[in-house]
């Protein structure tokens, strides 16, 4: 457990669920670039990014409602701009690669070693998402496409078109495969969404790890063979999005019901640009290029037809064995490496070292609903006291962790993810700095002088370095005057203990800031919320921070959307609700004959149809 | 012989029941399966229905009388996260462990055994120097270490064996010296320790006095006196290398029982457990047993099952 | 090894020169191999001290961190410093002053585990081997019942439940190593009832416990101590194992084993994270295997004589 736990192939299908879990989710959503560079001109590329999207979801929403001529122009105007925007971003980087395409191997092949594999193959079951959904989910293919962006477009499998709020009609593409050569159709992709809400009426306990991306989903109905619609239960902007996330599987109906689910976690058979060839559980999984992927590598959007003529994923556990089996030439990509290893290996010259941000908003959740002190029964509890939260917030400097343990390439977190939504400009500089002295003060002024006892809980093995930098946040909370008992815990211990909401004592969540921005920002703050205890702002912002998740759910001008849920972020930020800490990233290194131009202007993973390898 | 063999069987079994219901007992304290199982958003109805549906409800009684049902009908249940028959699961992987154990055992034997015989017949030579500096030094390096450092010197550096994975006879050599590491230390230690004490009897002095050859005097009657002491270290030596290699099958990506179980225990995935932990025992006191009957072939002395 | 030790005391002696004669006369007092067990002893007086003293002797305050000075060079490299002798782990802890805080660790263990097991292992072996009937058949299927439990997998169902701590560590070990004792012990009486210095004591009459002490323990104690020696290593290595799958000792204990186990990742181009703590275990481990085999040599007067 705890440290080893990742290493020993513990994949832990549970590490999904909290949304954690080591190494890359594929969840190309989490493209969506966040802010909070404090680089001027990420700023500005963020908000031209936000902008884009707010153009997007604003056409969308007038082509569905069918507005008249003179905004149907607009809105082709507006498409057009995206469209030129996109190839903008791209521009540069293809001139950069025009060059290198004709060294490219079409007939090579890789061999990447993963810290951990999947039980399952199956990437719609919560059992085999998580940290190990890297090794296998490009097997399975989404609905639509992405943009540089991380936004949805059509094309791809199918085209789409919203009915206002309604519902959102889902139109086929023809001559799509599967990977056995079966047609996708319209009745797959409602057999699709079916089976991942548990629906599906061959096994309605399917045990779906989408439940939350498709929780818009009403009923649906198929129009005619190759037209779906899909009513809007709660209505989303982002359900388009939803089906174009990295690693969403179309299911082929007709196979899977004859395989049954077991079958199918054995042998997947989907529509992603790499074809399942076969596996061995612990030891190898290995893949051919998809030679029919209908998006060409000349398509605009992602994912494209795979340069590398085959994949196999190999399970490693140990990190230093990981790095020797690429040092002796078996491997040619070692996933997740800790920067203290992966610089000098690539300043030999002789590695290509890659970094993505993995998109986990890290930040420390404190007990707040807990009226009385866990550690000191029949005090209160010191952690609803604003001025020891913000006294927490001080003692510990994020940047110092950054630089020194991880990459240096970390942004600060304000929130759990911080472009997509709405993000307020002037936070950065109303930041909650490193200021011991302060710290040590507000502590004295709230009456604990003599410290604050507490534990605090994190989920060891998961992230590149955790052991290091959790030490680290400990021994600097020490110092200003908390008496803190660092606990690794196991992963079931801790889901448990989520669940049935008995964490009394702060602990580091990973909230994947991935697609569902609202989705998760109401299961961290909403008090609605089901799952561990909710780490809410407390006081007059509660009833104020309820209301702005409500609304926001159903706000469907994009605009004041954004309002919305930049006044939740800067009350909850402002409340000191949790220790903010830093968005991850993740670090690989590979054989230098190996490629990887990222597509994604965040990219979220390493994407595996687009690493190249090439001529020696 | 056979009315030694029977009760002494009933008595393997009873172990292997005991070790078994304490795993049962022992991995339903740690918790449940569903926590991990079920998704974030899940109510706790259905919730609930999971555990309904793996049988987490029923009283722990009744979950304990249906898995000694299934044991007996050697039905082990499946999986609770890959969903397959758990006994597929356990025992696709035991081949390895078995493979990865039997060759540290001959390693173990073949180095272990020789060098202490003759280090304990050239006492103080150069050879038994380094023979027991040798020793000493593996039995003081964990194994998990010593397995990285193979790593980068052999697979890395010299560039002679793979680093890691199954495969060929290759791949075995450095995880098997790995696991056999300790043991082959030990296992010269006390050879070297028991020869000499043997060696030091009347009765060999009197088989020297006799003139026979020191071949026969060393082989025919202090080795195997030697042995006697080293047969239930051996037996136990080689049952706890099935169970003991777990942290090899991590360090040298070793698809074998000793992770599963490892991330079993992780997951809470209790019909795993339970069949890698019965496989484990069975293995074990089988061996136990031909340890046993090996005394008996070895020190006559020892009248088995006639003794008061 | 005896050998050895008396030539180099042959040759100590020789460099007194005149005094030789009466050095001689006096040395030959002096036990076996002597001058080794000099250099056993202060290897363990060292190590005892340390353990003892820590709080006081370490230069630095072992668990200060400071991130600009991680992974800083031992003074042996070229960017090391002397304020540093050993350099700095990965959160820029002084990494001498852990290992001597550790060796309290490393002697807590031993001190608590080693004679935990081996007077239970000992005790029933005797008694088993030497009654046998039911308690004995009970107590070797307990000891099958332990042997046949993977000892990893239960200290992992441990930490499961408890989460990992020292204490667990050394409850874990405990139970883990009395079996081997047990089985050694019993082994070794079953073979020594049926001699005849046994036999004899038992026609004049003896008493059970008088049989046990005085006949078969004296017996038995080589290979016990053998087995005990042997489990000074063991029992260090097992606790790094252990954290090495993240059940042994809770994040603020400060252990050789975890520095091991922590400093493995970069085995590679920082060698003495895991080497410094590693080669130390060693030395503690070969000197009290040492210090063993010179007890069993000192302690048994048939293998004395033998040369």
């Amino acid at each position: 457990m705890l440290r080893a736990s990742a290493r020993a192939g513990v994949g832990a299908a549970g590490l999904a669920l909290v949304g954690c879990g080591d190494d890359d989710d594929d969840d190309q959503q989490q493209a969506m670039a966040q802010a909070q560079q404090q680089d001027q001109d990420q700023q500005q590329a963020m908000q031209d990014q936000d902008q884009q999207q707010a153009m997007q979801q604003q056409a969308q929403q007038q082509q569905a409602m069918q507005q008249q001529d003179d905004q149907a122009e607009q809105q082709a105007m507006q498409q057009e701009q995206q469209e030129q925007s996109a190839a903008e971003a791209q521009a540069q980087q293809e001139e950069e690669q025009a060059v290198a395409d004709d060294n490219i191997d079409y007939n090579a092949t890789a061999i990447g070693a993963y810290g951990a594999f999947p039980q399952i193959l199956d990437q719609g079951s919560a059992l085999a998402r998580g940290g190990q959904s890297a090794s296998n989910n490009y097997h399975f293919g989404a609905v639509f496409p992405l943009d540089p962006f991380g936004s949805a477009v059509p094309g791809g499998l199918a085209e789409w078109e919203f009915v206002g709020a309604e519902a959102l009609i889902v139109r086929m593409n023809e001559g799509r495969t599967f990977h056995n050569g079966d047609p996708v159709t319209a009745e797959d992709i409602k057999f699709t969404i079916d089976r991942l809400t548990g629906k599906a009426e061959y096994n309605p306990e399917y045990n779906s790890a989408w439940t939350g991306e498709l929780s818009w989903t009403g009923d649906n109905e198929l129009l005619d063979e190759n037209t779906l619609r899909i009513e809007q239960g709660a209505p989303s902007v982002d359900a388009a999005n939803s089906l174009a996330l990295g690693g969403f599987p179309v299911f082929p109906k007709n196979y899977l019901e004859e395989v049954g689910d077991d079958g199918y976690g054995q042998f997947p058979v989907a529509t992603g640009s790499f074809k399942f060839v076969e596996w061995s559980p612990d030891e190898y999984i290995k893949s051919v290029r998809n030679d029919d992927y209908f998006n060409d590598r000349e398509y605009a959007y992602a994912p494209r037809l795979p340069y590398l003529a085959g994949f196999e994923a190999r399970l490693i556990p140990e990190i230093g064995a990981r790095v020797s089996a690429l040092e002796a030439g078996e491997v040619d990509v070692a996933n997740s490496i800790p920067p203290d290893l992966a610089v000098p290996l690539g300043e030999t010259g002789d590695y290509n070292v890659f970094y993505h941000p993995a998109q986990r908003g890290l930040h420390i959740k404190l007990p707040m609903t807990i009226e009385e002190d866990p550690y000191n029964p029949g005090q209160p509890n010191p952690w609803r006291d604003r001025r020891v939260r913000i006294a927490a917030n001080l003692a510990v400097d994020v940047d110092a962790i950054t630089q020194n343990i991880m990459t240096g390439r970390e942004n600060y977190t304000y929130t759990l993810s911080s472009g997509q939504f709405g993000f307020p400009e002037e936070l950065p500089e109303q930041r909650w700095g490193y200021d011991p002295e302060e710290a040590k003060r507000l502590l004295a002024e709230a009456g604990y002088e003599d410290g604050v006892e507490t534990d605090l809980i994190y989920l060891s093995g998961l992230y590149t370095n955790d052991q290091l930098f959790m030490e680290a946040i400990a021994e600097m909370l020490r110092e200003v005057g908390f008496i803190v008992n660092l606990i690794p815990e196991d992963i079931s211990k801790f889901l448990g203990e989520a669940r049935n909401k008995e964490l009394v004592a702060p602990y580091l969540f990973p909230q994947s800031a991935g697609f569902t921005s609202i989705g998760s920002m109401a299961i961290s703050v909403d008090s609605a919320a089901t799952y561990e205890h909710r780490v809410e702002v407390l006081s007059d912002e509660r009833a104020e921070v309820d209301r702005l998740i409500a609304a926001a759910k159903t706000e469907f001008d994009t605009e004041k959307r954004r309002e919305l849920l930049s006044d939740l972020v800067r009350i909850h930020y402002l409340e000191a609700s949790w220790i903010f800490l830093f968005e991850l990233v993740q670090t690989h290194v590979a054989a230098s004959r190996l490629h990887w131009d990222p597509y994604f202007l965040q990219p979220p993973s390493v994407e595996l149809w687009n690493l190249k390898s090439m001529k020696t | 012989m056979a009315a030694h063999l029977i009760p002494r069987l009933l008595q393997s079994i009873a172990v292997v029941f005991v070790v078994v219901s304490l795993v049962f007992v022992g991995s339903r304290l740690i918790g449940d399966p569903i926590e991990a199982y079920a998704a974030r958003n899940a109510t706790e109805e259905a919730i609930e229905a999971q555990r309904d549906r793996l049988g987490l409800l029923d009283p722990m009684i009744v979950q304990y009388g249906n898995f000694l049902w299934g044991v007996l009908n050697l039905d082990f249940g499946d999986s609770i996260f890959s969903e397959q028959p758990a006994w597929d699961e356990v025992s696709s992987r035991m081949w390895a462990t078995v493979q990865l154990s039997l060759a540290a055992f001959v390693l173990i034997l073949a180095v272990g055994v020789p060098v202490g015989v003759l280090a304990a017949i050239r006492r103080g030579s150069i050879p038994d120097l380094i023979a027991r500096l040798f020793a000493l030094v593996s039995q003081a390096m964990p194994n998990f270490w010593l397995g990285l450092v193979l790593i980068f010197i052999f697979a890395v550096q010299l560039g002679w064996l793979p680093t890691s994975g199954k495969g060929g006879f290759e791949n075995l050599i450095l995880p098997a010296i790995t696991l056999a590491g300790f043991g082959m230390a030990a296992t010269m230690r006390l050879t070297r320790s028991g020869m000499l004490e043997v060696l030091s009897n009347d009765y060999i002095r009197t088989a020297q006095a006799k003139g026979l050859a020191q071949r026969t005097v060393i082989v025919r009657h202090a080795l195997r006196n030697a042995l006697l002491g080293l047969v239930t270290f051996l037996g136990i030596t080689l049952a706890q290398l099935l169970a003991g290699s777990i942290i090899v099958e991590v360090v040298f990506a070793w698809p074998g029982v000793g992770r599963l179980i490892f991330r079993s225990i992780s997951l809470r995935d209790f019909p795993l457990i339970q069949v890698g932990v019965l496989l484990i025992a069975v293995w074990f006191v089988v061996i136990n047993i031909l340890v046993d009957l090996s005394y008996n072939f070895l020190d006559p002395r020892i009248r088995v099952g006639s003794d008061a | 090894m005896s050998g050895q030790a008396s030539q180099t005391s042959a040759t100590l002696a020789d460099a007194f020169g005149q005094t030789s004669q009466r050095w001689r006369a006096w040395s030959r007092r002096l036990p076996r191999g002597w001058p080794l067990l000099c250099v056993y002893l202060a290897v363990m007086g060292l190590f005892l001290f340390a353990g003892i003293f820590a709080d006081w002797i370490t230069p630095h305050d072992p668990t200060k961190q400071s991130l600009v000075n991680r992974l800083q060079d031992p003074v042996w490299q070229a960017e090391g410093t002397s304020e540093f002798f050993f350099g700095t782990d990965g959160l820029g802890r002084d990494i001498l002053s852990r290992l001597i805080k550790g060796s309290q660790t490393s002697l807590l263990v031993i001190v608590t585990i080693i004679p935990g097991s081996l007077v239970l292992g000992t005790a029933i072996g005797l008694i088993a081997g030497w009654r046998r009937g039911p308690f004995d058949s009970f107590a070797m299927r307990l000891v099958e019942v332990q042997l046949a439990f993977p000892a990893f997998l239960f200290a992992l169902l441990i930490a499961a439940m408890l989460g990992p701590s020292l204490r667990n560590v050394i409850v874990i070990l405990i139970l883990f190593l009395w079996a081997s004792y047990a089985r050694l012990v019993r082994a070794e009486v079953l073979s020594l009832r049926e001699r005849e210095f046994v036999l004899a004591a038992r026609t004049i009459g003896a008493s059970d416990i008088r049989l046990m002490t005085r006949h078969l323990l004296p017996n038995v104690v080589n290979s016990v101590v053998i087995l005990a020696t042997l489990n000074v290593s063991i029992v260090i290595i097992a606790e790094a194992s252990l954290s090495f799958l993240g059940a042994g000792a809770g994040p603020e204990t400060i252990s050789w084993g975890k520095m091991v186990a922590e400093g493995r990742d970069l085995l590679k181009i920082r060698f003495w994270l895991t080497g410094i703590p590693g080669i130390t275990i060693m030395i503690i481990a070969l000197v009290g295997n040492l210090l063993g085999d010179w007890l069993r040599d000192y302690l048994d007067p048939q293998l004395r004589n033998i040369q």
